[in-house]
């Protein structure tokens, strides 16, 4: 096959049938056919992410979504999981920075009940005060348990360091702080505020009757409503996108004294690149060199050559403004200034030599060759096209991705890597270990802020 | 690990898993298994070897060797020198992983069907002659060294549940970690490496299996080309050592910083092939999956004296464990979760599941082994893990009708034979506090 019809001949496999409907509530509603075993996937994406969690209440929005099945006008929370269960569904809820997702996956012949959850879940939720209580307690205690494994809590401290000020630096599930200060009504209102038919996206994908669904999706969404909640208040409508990020200037270090490891844990970086960026297509080629596959550049060196890791990884967190971008890995204690330095001086090649022809051949086949494992299943999809909807990206941009990552040249990548990757004398770390044995290598990389693993917050 | 299999509520009709094109088995003079299931709907093929071959066969003094060929085996062959299998396989689009077992160890490629020969070829040649070079194991020996000094000594649940395995099993080979003890780690000598490589990476104890745009006569042809010529070898060893019969409840304790306490219980369960198997897929189902749940309704939502909940017991050739798992919530003790724990357990082993509940637990499976079969990778797993553990692959078709045919007492019965406290071992973590980097 030439590389044209390579292209095309994926592309035609691995894209879905979809089609957009406006209902008349106001709900985006897409419809994604997806052939497979008979499961149906419903992903609601609403504009009412962590960012816009007021300051002090860090994790209200991931509260207030948690609790959406734990009770509502029709049902209590008890009884919600018991239906769910009993139909083998799974349904859950995330929330990112820019986002909140509602999503359930349920057995294709109980499209229809499992619409209903979904609508109940959203539009009727009760919050019911022993329930909040329970929530805020369990999440309290989550965060304890995470802060003893230090992967599970490293990009936290990260974000916090480097968006220092800006509404990106607020964990998504709050603190122990935060959470602790979240009232009930605070909840609701929350809720009333942000959650509002006319501004959510409904994406249906997997196996369903599409001709059917339209009027499906109508009716539950009508009968969960009901005639008593009132439309969301306008001014809290079209969810402003937070300011724009800043790159940090110079260097910085957060060290993050956790006594009892014998490994070194780091996380270091700047700003990435922003969701609606068309440069990502290539600035996510040169991550790929630089340290998104096995024989990415970080990984033979740091693992494949010296053995001081058993894995390191360079990535984007693609997000509505700049997110970050991050170098991640750890090491014995005393080989951590060894592994950090490895990495600096890889991050720093990518900008004094751009990438060569045959490295970025291997990159272009790799990227192309898995990326249709990333739109395999419906749920990926419906993933995928909500949060293209929510950010305005056309969907065809999915369906030209090969052809614009075959297209890529060497120049343009190094272009784009040039100023998207940040340089070695901009960087923000986060080191987590024994304070005391990391302490010199930290002042040697920067100006150092310690920080206790068991003191509250991130 | 997804379990295949399940069936559906009282009086609905199971559906059909017929949309499933079919599967093509064939075997090579020299043993290797083949396994193809076409499905040109994703332009790929994930393609799994599985190797029969675990923490289960190795010794003490050399534990951990499994998994270190899990890593030794990217570490290039007699073709594919150091370095090259990953540049190959990436500069063909291709990605790869691989995992270990008490039980197998399992080889993961995910290509563009173009690479297919190629990917046949990189799997032959790390079958048929991988090279040990010393520098290599040094630099990789170091690798797996930070891995279970990162993944495991750090991490207090892991360590924990190491803990249980080693003091539930005295004799049988699961009482050690799989990834191994650090002082095995750094103490395998060369010959140790050859022996097990010669013993265990043979074609007969393998099976390869490929789903996805991959036509099964060509898949075939090629694994003749690029496979037929290796020798067959000797049969492994057989794992003789049997665990004997817990007389009375095991406790241990582990002392760590930590911030919460936490648990870990663990019971004797038989092999997979045994006829127990489905009844307690069904009482793990009906303990700990969905918020539903006994054990979730009682510990964490009604009760509020634990975190969160896991467990489970895997697909194994041997008696194995069923385990679980739970972080107590601040304030509360061991104990008490200790008890609740028992006390669900024991009204189920009294009084088995209602009608209503086990239908939802079948449902549950049945939605499950769906799940499994979204993507070419799960259906590859599951395909090669019934084969390789029910000696047949048509396992994933009929569990359905296995999980149908259960019957509430056999749960019961289930429950009241395995969870008796003479046949149990508690693991329990006891923070030593003011050592988590607390202000002082």
């Amino acid at each position: 096959m030439t590389p044209a019809r390579a292209e095309g001949e994926v592309a035609r496999r691995a894209f879905p049938r979809w089609e957009r409907r406006r209902l008349d509530s106001g709900l985006t509603l897409l419809l994604v056919e997806k052939p497979g075993p008979p499961l149906v996937s419903f992903e609601v994406v609403v504009k009412a992410g962590a960012a816009r969690d007021p300051a002090g209440k860090e994790g209200l929005a991931a509260t207030t979504f948690a609790l959406l099945r734990k009770g509502t006008r029709r049902r209590s929370a008890q009884e919600f999981s018991a239906l769910l269960d009993a139909s083998g569904a799974l349904f859950g809820a995330a929330v990112d920075q820019d986002l909140a997702h509602l999503n359930g996956e349920f057995l294709s012949r109980d499209a229809e009940m499992g619409l209903g959850l979904v609508a109940e879940a959203l539009l009727s939720p009760t919050f019911p005060d022993d329930e909040v209580d329970k929530r805020l307690h369990l999440a309290i205690d989550g965060i304890r348990d995470q802060k003893d494994s230090p992967l599970s809590v490293i990009g936290r401290y990260y974000d916090a360091a480097l968006f220092d000020g800006h509404p990106y630096a607020r964990p998504i599930g709050g603190t122990e702080a935060s959470l602790a200060a979240i009232r009930r009504e605070e909840i609701a209102a929350f809720h009333e505020a942000r959650v509002d038919p006319a501004e959510m996206i409904l994406v249906v994908a997997g196996v369903f009757d599409r001709e059917a669904m339209p009027a499906m999706v109508e009716r539950a969404f009508a009968e969960a409503r009901g005639a008593s909640r009132p439309d969301a208040r306008a001014d809290e409508r079209g969810a402003a996108a937070p300011p724009e990020t800043i790159p940090a200037r110079g260097r910085r270090v957060v060290l993050v004294d956790k006594p009892d490891e014998e490994t070194g844990y780091f996380r270091f970086g700047n700003l990435g690149i922003a969701f609606d960026d068309p440069a990502w297509v290539l600035a996510n080629l040169a991550r790929t060199v630089l340290g998104g596959c096995f024989t990415s550049w970080l990984n033979t060196a740091l693992r494949v050559d010296e053995g001081l890791t058993y894995g390191v990884h360079a990535e984007f967190s693609r997000r509505r403004r700049r997110g970050p971008f991050a170098i991640s890995s750890f090491s014995r204690v005393d080989l951590v200034e060894r592994a950090v330095g490895i990495a600096i001086a890889q991050l720093e090649r990518l900008h004094a030599e751009g990438i060569d022809a045959d490295t970025l051949r291997s990159a272009k086949n790799y990227v192309r060759g898995q990326f249709p494992l990333a739109i395999e299943t419906a749920d990926q999809l419906a993933e995928a096209f909500a949060r293209f909807e929510a950010f305005g990206v056309p969907h065809e941009w999915l369906s030209e991705y090969l052809a614009r990552v075959e297209r890529a040249t060497a120049d343009e990548v190094a272009e784009v890597a040039r100023r998207v990757f940040p340089r070695g004398e901009d960087l923000v770390f986060t080191l987590i270990g024994p304070a005391e044995r990391l302490a010199p290598v930290a002042e040697r990389l920067g100006p150092v802020t310690r920080k206790r693993i068991a003191d509250p917050g991130f | 690990m997804a379990m295949p299999g399940s069936s559906s509520a009282r009086r609905v009709t199971p559906p059909s898993l017929a949309y499933e094109a079919p599967v093509h088995a064939a075997r090579l003079a020299n043993g290797l298994s083949i396994l193809a299931q076409p499905d040109p709907s994703v332009p790929l093929v994930a393609l799994y070897i599985f190797y029969r071959a675990g923490s289960r066969n190795e010794r003490p003094g050399l534990t951990g060797l499994s998994h270190f060929f899990e890593h030794m085996m990217f570490n290039g062959a007699r073709r594919f020198g150091p370095k090259q299998f990953d540049r190959v396989m990436e500069a063909a689009g291709g990605r790869n992983n691989a995992y270990t077992s008490q039980n197998v160890t399992v080889y993961q490629d995910w290509f563009p069907s173009e690479a297919l020969e190629t990917v046949l070829d990189l799997e032959a040649d790390r079958m048929a002659g991988l090279l040990l070079e010393p520098a290599t194991v040094e630099s990789e020996r170091a690798v797996v060294a930070a891995e279970r000094r990162a993944m495991t000594e750090s991490d207090n649940h892991a360590l924990l549940e190491e803990l249980l395995w080693s003091t539930a099993f005295t004799e049988h080979p699961y009482r050690w970690p799989v990834i191994g003890w650090m002082e095995d780690i750094a103490a395998w000598r060369a010959e140790d490496l050859a022996a097990y490589y010669a013993t265990h990476y043979a074609p007969g104890n393998a099976l390869l299996v490929a789903v996805g745009d991959v036509e099964p006569a060509r898949l075939v042809a090629l694994a003749e080309r690029t496979f037929g010529a290796i020798a067959p070898g000797a049969a492994p060893r057989p794992v003789t050592a049997a665990e004997p019969p817990q007389r009375g409840e095991r406790r241990a304790v582990l002392e760590r910083a930590a911030q919460l306490a936490s648990l870990a219980v663990g019971w004797h369960v038989p092999a997979t092939r045994d006829a127990a198997y489905y009844p307690l897929r069904l009482v793990e189902t009906l303990l700990l999956t969905g918020q539903s749940s006994r054990l979730y309704k009682r510990l964490v939502d009604r009760e509020r004296v634990a975190l969160a909940l896991g467990g489970g017991f895997d697909l194994a050739f041997d008696p194995t464990l069923f385990l679980i798992a739970c972080e107590v919530r601040e304030g509360q003790s061991s104990e008490r979760v200790e008890a609740l724990l028992y006390e669900e357990i024991d009204a189920l082993a009294a009084h088995g599941p209602s009608a209503e509940e086990l239908a939802k637990a079948k449902r549950i499976r049945l939605a499950d082994t769906f799940r499994g079969l979204k993507t070419i990778s799960g259906r590859a797993n599951d395909l090669g893990l019934c084969e390789v553990f029910f000696g047949d692959y048509r396992e994933l078709f009929r569990a359905a009708k296995a999980f149908e045919d259960v019957t509430a007492e056999e749960v019961r019965a289930a429950a009241s034979r395995y969870f008796a406290a003479e046949n149990r071992t508690v693991a329990t973590l006891v923070p030593r506090k003011g050592e988590e980097g607390a202000a002082p």
